[in-house]
Order: C-alpha cells, then structure tokens, then sequence
C-alpha cells in the first residue's frame, strides 16, 4: 500500500478504439471526441448518452415529474435530454411516460449576488419553448411562509423566527450568523433543497429530478465524508431515493449519475445548448475557501491526472449502504439523528448539551452531527490558521515547539 | 492574557487543536486522557485482568500511547498487565535507533517489553529483503511479516489484546484513500475500534480520536522524546494525495479529521467475514497449511512470500499468485515455526519475564 512505485490509483486500461482513427461504435465516422478513454463520434456519443439517461429513467415509476433547474450545464443538459425523452416515438405516437413535467428554479440572487439577474426570464422562454410548465421561487421565500416549517423546533438556535422581521432580511440573517463559508455553503443547500421540495408538494408531484452528474457525485462524495454527512451519504447519491416530507412519498431521482462532468460539456456543445452563468457563494475566491469548493477543485485536478478517479470513486460509493438510524430526524437537513453517540460522548459533548442555553432543547436531539457542528460554528470567532512541518530525526523540543506554534498561547 | 476554559483559573498555554478552546498545561493533559479513558470504557475494550500488549516502534503515536495507557491504567485501576511489543524489522539507521527509545520506555514504566526481529521469525531482514528485490513492493513483505509478527510476538508474550496507535489522522486518510482507491471492503472495515477473529488476537486503536498534534503536544509537554523519520526505504509517496488533501481541509475546518471518522462510521457493509465455514461451496478464512496462520487460502500470504525468497524468486509472491499457490502447496516443510505451537515456546529475553 505504500510502495514508492505503487500507484494509489490504478491506470487507464488501454484504448479500446478497435479500429484506428475510427468512433469506436460505429467505426464509420471520424471521432469528434475522446471520453472514457474511446474516441467517438458526435452521433454516437449523443446516442449513447441519451441512452444512458433513457435507461436509468425507465427504473423509476410512472408518476409527475419536477425538475430541479438552476440553469448550471447539468441542470440544462438534465432539461434538454428529458424533452428529448418525451418527444421520442414519433410513429407509434405513444403517450410519454411522463406527460407533466414541472420545471422549477429556484432563485438565489439575494444570497449570491453575482448571479446574472435576467436569468429567470431567459429559463422562463427555454422551458417553455419545450412546452414543460415553469415556475420560480425565491429562497427567501422558505422563511417567510408560515407553514414552510424548516426548525420543526422553534428552540433550535440556528434560524431567526421573530415574527416582524422580513424573509430577505432573515435569510441574509441566517446566512451571516456562521462564520465559515462552508457551513454557509451547506446552510444555502438545505435551503435550496427544501425550496425544490416544498415545491414538488406544492405542484403534487411524487418524483424529482436533480442533474447532480457523475463528477459532481464524486465530489459529493468526498466532501460529504469530510464534512460528516456520510449517514446521508447512500440517499444522497442513489439513482433513486424516497424521502417523505408530511405524508408524502417523493422520489428523489439523480438520472445524470452515469454521466460526466465532461461528457455534459460536450453534450452541451453538440446541441448548442447555453448553459447560465451559475454562480455560487465561493464564485469568484480563493480555491481554499470551503470544503465543496476545495474538494471541487481536487477530484477534478486529481481527475485529469488519473482519468478514472470520478468513476473509482463513484463506483466505490455506489456500494455504501448506511447503518441502520433511527427515525428521527434533524431539525434543518432531515438526516437521521444519530442517538448521541458514543463519539459524542468521547468527545466529551454530554457535558456541553446540558449548558447550551438554559431553557431550549438539548442541541444534540435537534440536530445531527454535521449541523450540530455548523451550530458551533455560530459562535466560533477563533482564528483558524495552517500547519505543517515535518520532524527530523530524533524530535528536538525546538522543532515539537514549531510544529504545534500555533496552538500554543504565549 | 487568556485563562483556560475548562478550569477557568489557570493561564492558557494551547489551543486545544480540535475545538480551538484555550486550555492549560494540566487541563490539556485531562482532556486527552480522559479522552482515550471514554474511548476505552465505552467501548468496552478491556476487562480486568487482560493483559495487553502496546505495539511500540519508538515513534511518537506508541511511545504516548505507552505513557497514556500506564497512567489510565494507574488512575481508574483497570487492573491490566501490560507489555510492551517491538517488531524489528532489520531496517539500519531507522528501526535500531528508534529501539533504543523503546528501550528507555520499558525501563521508565518497568513494564516488560519484548522485541521480536524478522531475522528470528522468518529468517530475513527487511535490509536483505531489499538487497535481493530492490525498493519495489518491498513494502508488501514488510507489511504482511508485520501483521503476523505482531500475532507472533503476542503469543509468546501470551496476551489477549494488544492495542496500537493509530490516531485519527491516520485513520480519516484510510477512509479518504480507501474511497480514492475503490477499496470498499477496507473502507468499511477501517473505522472500527477494534479489529478481531476468532484466530487473531483483537487488536484496538485507543487514539482513535486523538489528532496527530495532540500526540505531538501531548508529548512536547510531557517531555516525552520519541524517534520519528520517515521509514529509509518508503520515502514520501506513501499515501501522499489523501495526507496532503486531509491537510489541507484541516485548514479549513479544524473538525473535519473527525468529521471523516464520524462519517466513515456509518459506511456498513452488508458481508459478514465467516472463519472455517463454506459460503457458497468455499471457506472464506481458513488456516493456512503450513503454519497455521488465518489464511483464504491454503497457504498464508507470509508463507507464499517467504517461499519466494527463499527460493530466490521474490516475484513470484507478488504476481500471479493462484499459480504460485498451486506450486507450493503441496510443499510439506514448514518454513515458519508453527504458529499455534509458538504459544507454548517461550523464548523472552526481557529479563522481567520468566
């Protein structure tokens, strides 16, 4: 396992092109691309992508469809190659499996401001030239609906619920309360998340679609583990996953999972499809700055190096089954509650859970892990700072002393 | 000047480095304890009157480890009879220097401590290993004589646990290159606390939780000196992708070391490792013929390996094994001593052994 010559990640096995110069399907044209080590032509890629999304659609039952739309690559890929999906059959003209198609954005101008501020108008014109029904919500709007509920708790201390204060201000409020750009990240995904399923009650439908593709769900995969969402981590990048908000069965289906971060760019291009500038909160800083940003950054690099990271990865995660959880869920993301566990208690969180604050709940029966530390992180104000250093030989005190300087108070 | 928040009335000296919390000299030296003290109890590693065997190597993870458990040991009385155990490798310039602090160790905490060398074992040094196969899947010899070696040296040390100390830094790399590598039956595998079958001795991992800079403080402040360089034949690209990006989300989020331990816990696998009995026409974990080392298959990894060498074909372990195994398996000349037997065979130098 650590070999000086051994290769943490095995290599590409060899092209399998049969005939050289050639697509490797059909053998006929002249590729135009080079993917999962073949080269293909443009016909047969495309074919064979709609493929792969037709065949992970036929596993999911019949039902109303919404599509989560952010106007990102994978969400306009997701869009076009469901249109696509029914529109097929001309001759036999077929009713499609999924006559109603809802198409939902939801809009995060206010909490990411570099975001094209046309951009409702213009998904408006392209989902409705495809005839699927289109609406927009804000984010905000979570906040402001007395029965969107997302504290099940009103003793949680992480969302301001004083009654005058206005939607916008109090996500902005809610958003500000964490000092670190990750758990603001994580906070701005649950919102979101819930936005698109408030929604698919609202519009009744039983099945949703997300673009989430293949690269992106192998860096959800890291930056779940590092964040501590790895009880949720199965559900998160299942083909298929139910979840019941209320009294209602939803589908939460990821058709994309099979395909590419690259292989949606070039399906992108050959359709001429426009993907919108989808900015998000770390758009524009430094590669350091959160957890999904710098993970984002890793798996791709570490991607172009040893083209079979995505799919190791994902192939890997693919097999994890989560323990058995109890029922209970957390407050702000839904995962299960983890019965304060052992880690918890060697931790030593016990003590901490009584003296939160006097008078709400215990923090740990509210929230699970991974929110329990964006809790934390409410009141951190710490500097955080790096460290690094190797130790020579037989440890001097002076270089023990340089490697844990920063933690030491003088 | 800030006072420490756990006692609220002495000076602060550190950040405690997986809350940032400020902590005194004293304070910072309970948490810890008391940290491996819960991990310990709530788990429900040991009973009374176990004897344990700490693996040492005379780095800084054993050589705290030792100091921590001879004090948990004293403090809550758990009434265990500990050893210390020292694999020599026959690394000069690496392994020999680093014996001699394990040596100070026995004498500091007068508990017995007993080396066992590859030379006596298997009849190689990692040194001629390396001279005959070069700097290539050295390691895979290293690492598989290790693994027995340490059941070796329990036996004759006739224990019924031996604890190592892997920390949680170590631990949340396995997880992130387990997943980089697609090792699923590792990655479910290597958050456990401990790690048993019927025919090994349970192994545990008491700094399961402890960052790797707590040990280094642990140890600065305790004026604990311990032998650290990297091994002289696996210089820096041991797992060098997972490490430096596990560094690099420290930065970020000083959890997150934890956050990976945590999440890595609830990646279950679904198959249950059956020792000597047939699924589906096939025993999955036998013995192996030769020297009766858990083994899938008829001879044990160690026993293909040292064939190997004694052969003058070390490649021959390392690919294409089933041919190998068909070989030699009819070969009846135990090469290793018998590893059941071994129990009965004491041969410990410590001289506070009888």
């Amino acid at each position: 396992m650590c070999d000086v010559q051994e290769e943490m990640i095995p290599k590409p096995k060899n092209n399998r092109s049969l005939k050289e110069g050639f697509c490797y399907k059909c053998k006929t044209e002249k590729p135009d691309l080079h993917v999962r080590n073949s080269d293909f032509c443009k016909s047969c890629f495309i074919d064979s992508t709609i493929h792969r999304f037709r065949n992970n659609l036929m596993k999911i039952q019949k039902g109303n469809v919404l599509l989560a739309l952010s106007g990102g690559p994978s969400s306009m890929c997701l869009l076009d190659l469901m249109s696509n999906f029914n529109s097929v059959d001309p001759v036999n003209k077929r009713q499609p499996k999924y006559p109603n198609v809802h198409v939902c954005h939801v809009d995060v101008s206010l909490a990411v401001p570099q975001i094209e501020t046309d951009i409702v108008d213009k998904l408006k014109a392209d989902v409705e030239r495809r005839n699927f029904a289109f609406s927009s919500v804000k984010v905000q709007e979570l906040f402001g609906n007395s029965t969107t509920v997302i504290a099940k708790d009103d003793k949680t201390i992480l969302l301001d619920v004083s009654e005058d204060a206005s939607p916008e201000s109090r996500l902005i409020k809610s958003l500000d309360s964490v000092s670190s750009l990750s758990s603001r990240e994580d906070l701005l995904n649950i919102y979101i998340k819930k936005s698109i399923i408030n929604q698919a009650i609202a519009k009744d439908c039983n099945i949703i679609l997300f673009g989430d593709n293949s690269t992106l769900l192998a860096i959800k995969t890291i930056a779940l583990s590092a964040k501590g969402r790895g009880v949720v981590l199965a559900d998160e990048i299942a083909l298929e996953h139910i979840i019941t908000p209320g009294d209602k069965n939803i589908s939460v289906v990821k058709p994309l999972r099979d395909i590419l971060g690259k292989e949606v760019a070039f399906y992108n291009q050959f359709k001429d499809l426009k993907p919108f500038n989808n900015a998000n909160l770390t758009t524009g800083l430094k590669k350091d700055c959160s957890i999904d940003r710098m993970t984002s950054d890793f798996i791709i690099g570490l991607d172009e190096e040893f083209p079979s990271t995505v799919s190791t990865i994902t192939r890997t995660a693919f097999k994890i089954k989560a323990k058995e959880h109890s029922n209970l869920a957390c407050s702000l993301c839904d995962a299960p509650l983890d019965e304060v566990s052992k880690f918890a208690e060697i931790m030593g969180e016990e003590v901490k859970k009584q003296t939160w604050k006097d008078g709400e709940l215990p923090i740990n029966h509210v929230l699970c892990y991974a929110c329990r530390n964006i809790s934390r992180d409410l009141k951190k104000t710490l500097e955080k700072k790096s460290l690094s250093g190797s130790l020579p030989g037989f440890v001097s005190r002076a270089a023990m002393k340089e490697q844990i300087q920063d933690y030491l108070i003088e | 000047m800030k006072n420490c928040s756990i006692c609220k009335t002495a000076r602060a000296l550190v950040k405690i480095p997986s809350t940032l919390e400020p902590s005194c000299k004293e304070c910072f030296f309970l948490q810890l304890e008391t940290k491996v003290h819960n991990t310990i109890t709530l788990n429900k590693l040991f009973k009374r009157g176990d004897k344990v065997a700490i693996a040492v190597s005379g780095g800084k993870d054993s050589t705290v480890l030792a100091h921590v458990m001879t004090t948990l040991n004293k403090r809550y009385d758990y009434g265990l009879d500990l050893f210390l155990l020292s694999i020599d490798e026959g690394i000069t310039g690496y392994r020999d220097d680093s014996l001699l602090t394990v040596q100070r160790n026995r004498e500091e905490y007068g508990i017995p401590l007993k080396i066992l060398s590859y030379q006596d074992l298997y009849g190689w040094t990692m040194d001629k290993i390396v001279a005959q196969i070069g700097l290539k899947n050295n390691c895979t010899f290293c690492g598989v004589f290790r693994r027995q070696a340490l059941d070796r040296g329990a036996l004759l040390l006739n224990v019924n646990h031996i604890v190592t100390g892997h920390n949680a830094d170590d631990i949340a790399e396995t997880v992130l290159m387990n997943i980089m590598r697609g090792d699923f039956s590792r990655l479910s595998r290597c958050t456990q606390i401990q790690t048993a079958t019927d025919q090994t001795i349970p192994r545990s991992k008491p700094f399961k939780y402890i960052y790797e800079k707590e040990i280094v403080m642990y140890a600065y402040f305790k004026k604990l000196d311990y032998f650290s360089t990297e091994c002289i034949y696996s210089p820096n690209a041991y797992r060098g992708y997972a490490r430096t990006f596990l560094k690099d989300l420290e930065r970020i989020s000083t959890t997150s070391i934890l956050d990976i331990i945590q999440s890595g816990e609830s990646y279950q696998s679904n198959v249950e490792v059956k020792l000597n009995q047939e699924v589906e026409g096939k025993v999955i974990v036998g013995n192996c013929e030769r020297c009766g080392y858990m083994s899938s298959n008829k001879l044990c990894k160690a026993c293909v390996l040292l064939e190997g060498l004694n052969r003058g074909l070390p490649k021959l372990g390392i690919a294409n094994e089933s041919k190998i195994r068909k070989q030699h398996g009819e070969i009846k000349t135990p090469a290793i001593q018998n590893f059941k037997q071994l129990s009965i065979d004491r041969e410990i130098k410590s001289p506070s052994l009888n």
